[in-house]
């Protein structure tokens, strides 16, 4: 009895201190979490300081707007971040000319309350929007070219894969051609740009992009177009020990 | 996707093997500690109690007079019982006619030895557990990291486009088992390493005053024969 009364003690220190340090380790990497949430905006803030002299510049003239653009201000932030919204994550041309025509009929809604404020106030509100919205787009851009790179990256290695090379393939031959697909990613044209001077280097490089057929590409029809509608195609046999 | 993953997420995405060996070393890691806290606490008494009874011993208490006092008692601990053991020897040898001071000592030193090793037997419980678990958890721990890795890459070879991101999460919820393999293996070694110093320690002061007891009866076993024979 004595002996079982004695562990009785320890197992309660033990499981104690185990709960204790399972709290702690799951409350760390929370806190690592938050710490690399801060960080995130952090690089987008670094960004807006550039967007920011034409801001800075403005309330500069007289401080006296700049303090009263905050009292009326507390109204205004709730529908400055519904336009802001939209963008990133529709991100298509659609919804940023309709978030565009929100703005100004937003705008001219606002006309009645910008009257009373100062010329400048108006100018520092355009400014705030400005960066705003410039940040959005930025957030985007970097979305977008993350996208960009992986499906290049695809498309690359399945070219590669197919593409076998004459022996007469020598360094410093290069080829380019321009390729361009349909929205599936189906390949529509191949046409040689530059050529290496060797057709039988020519043939096998055409060979490799008509042998892929299709290639997956982004479905946003934004960044297709933009980036897979048309693109040039540069072989380069760098590899070779010749 | 720029969800960081949490420690709980990745332990409940953990294949069924290696949720095993965390549970595995879980349990290793709590039964440890609770050996380490029983081990520490006896320990400690057992060092008091030691202290405590050499200081009375050697206040020159008169040894017949300390035997009955600890007779009485219903609890004796470690020491205690070590010398009650020898005295009550020692008092029935010297009580039986015909037994010559030799043979009074060897049977004195024999109950002491015999008690001096249930004490050692009782100090070093656990111990061996202890030092089972330092030497096999980081291996048990290393094993669910491979197993874990193992399987992150095996679904890696299915996919057309490795990213790291497709890995990564594979292998650091393999990793945790790793972790907390050391997380079980680091306090149990150091547990085992100052438990057995600490009992090699009290096993000294132990023999060490089973000799100054055999010392003193040992004067006292031969003084007796020659008042025996005399009178």
């Amino acid at each position: 009895m004595s002996a079982l009364q004695s562990y009785a003690l320890p197992l309660i220190g033990a499981v104690l201190l185990h709960s204790l340090v399972a709290v702690f380790v799951m409350r760390g990497f929370d806190n690592q979490d938050d710490i690399a949430d801060v960080i995130t905006p952090k690089v987008v803030n670094a960004k807006l300081l550039v967007m920011e002299p034409p801001k800075q510049v403005s309330p500069a003239p007289s401080k006296q707007p700049a303090v009263k653009r905050a009292e009326p201000s507390a109204p205004k932030p709730q529908p400055a971040p519904k336009e802001i919204k939209p963008e990133p994550v529709e991100n298509t041309d659609a919804a940023a000319k309709a978030a565009q025509a929100e703005r100004q009929r937003k705008e001219l809604d606002a006309q009645r309350r910008r009257e009373r404020l100062a010329a400048l106030g108006e100018l520092a509100d355009d400014s705030l929007q400005r960066s705003l919205e410039a940040e959005a787009e930025q957030m985007l851009d970097a979305q977008n070219e993350q996208q960009v790179r992986t499906f290049q990256a695809g498309i690359y290695d399945l070219v590669r894969k197919n593409w076998s090379r004459p022996p007469s393939a020598r360094n410093g031959m290069q080829a380019r051609f321009v390729v361009e697909l349909i929205p599936t990613g189906e390949l529509l044209s191949v046409a040689l740009v530059d050529s290496s001077g060797n057709a039988a280097f020519d043939r096998s490089a055409e060979l490799a992009i008509r042998r892929a057929k299709r290639f997956s590409v982004p479905e946003d029809n934004a960044i297709f177009e933009a980036n897979f509608r048309r693109f040039y195609f540069l072989f380069r046999p760098e590899d070779l020990l010749r | 996707m720029n969800q960081p993953l949490s420690v709980y997420e990745l332990i409940a995405n953990a294949s069924l093997l290696v949720q095993g060996v965390m549970a595995l070393l879980v349990l290793a890691s709590v039964v440890s500690w609770m050996m380490i806290l029983q081990r520490w606490s006896l320990l400690r008494r057992a060092k008091q109690e030691i202290d405590a009874f050499e200081d009375h011993f050697w206040s020159g208490i008169d040894l017949r007079g300390l035997y009955q006092e600890l007779s009485q008692e219903e609890q004796l601990n470690g020491i205690e019982e070590i010398f009650v053991a020898g005295f009550r020897e020692y008092t029935r040898l010297s009580e039986q006619p015909g037994v010559d001071a030799e043979a009074i000592m060897q049977g004195t030193q024999r109950a002491m030895r015999v008690s001096l090793m249930r004490e050692e037997a009782r100090l070093e419980t656990h111990l061996p557990f202890l030092a089972t678990v330092g030497s096999t958890s980081p291996y048990i721990g290393l094993f669910g990291t491979v197993w874990g890795i193992m399987n992150s890459f095996r679904s890696l070879a299915n996919m057309t486009q490795a990213t790291l991101a497709s890995v990564a999460p594979g292998i650091s919820e393999a990793l945790i088992a790793t972790a907390m393999g050391l997380f079980a293996a680091i306090p149990a070694v150091i547990g085992y390493n100052r438990f057995s110093a600490n009992v090699d320690v009290l096993m000294k002061r132990y023999e060490g005053f089973c000799d100054e007891v055999a010392a003193i009866l040992h004067r006292a076993a031969h003084a007796r024969p020659n008042n025996s024979e005399g009178a």
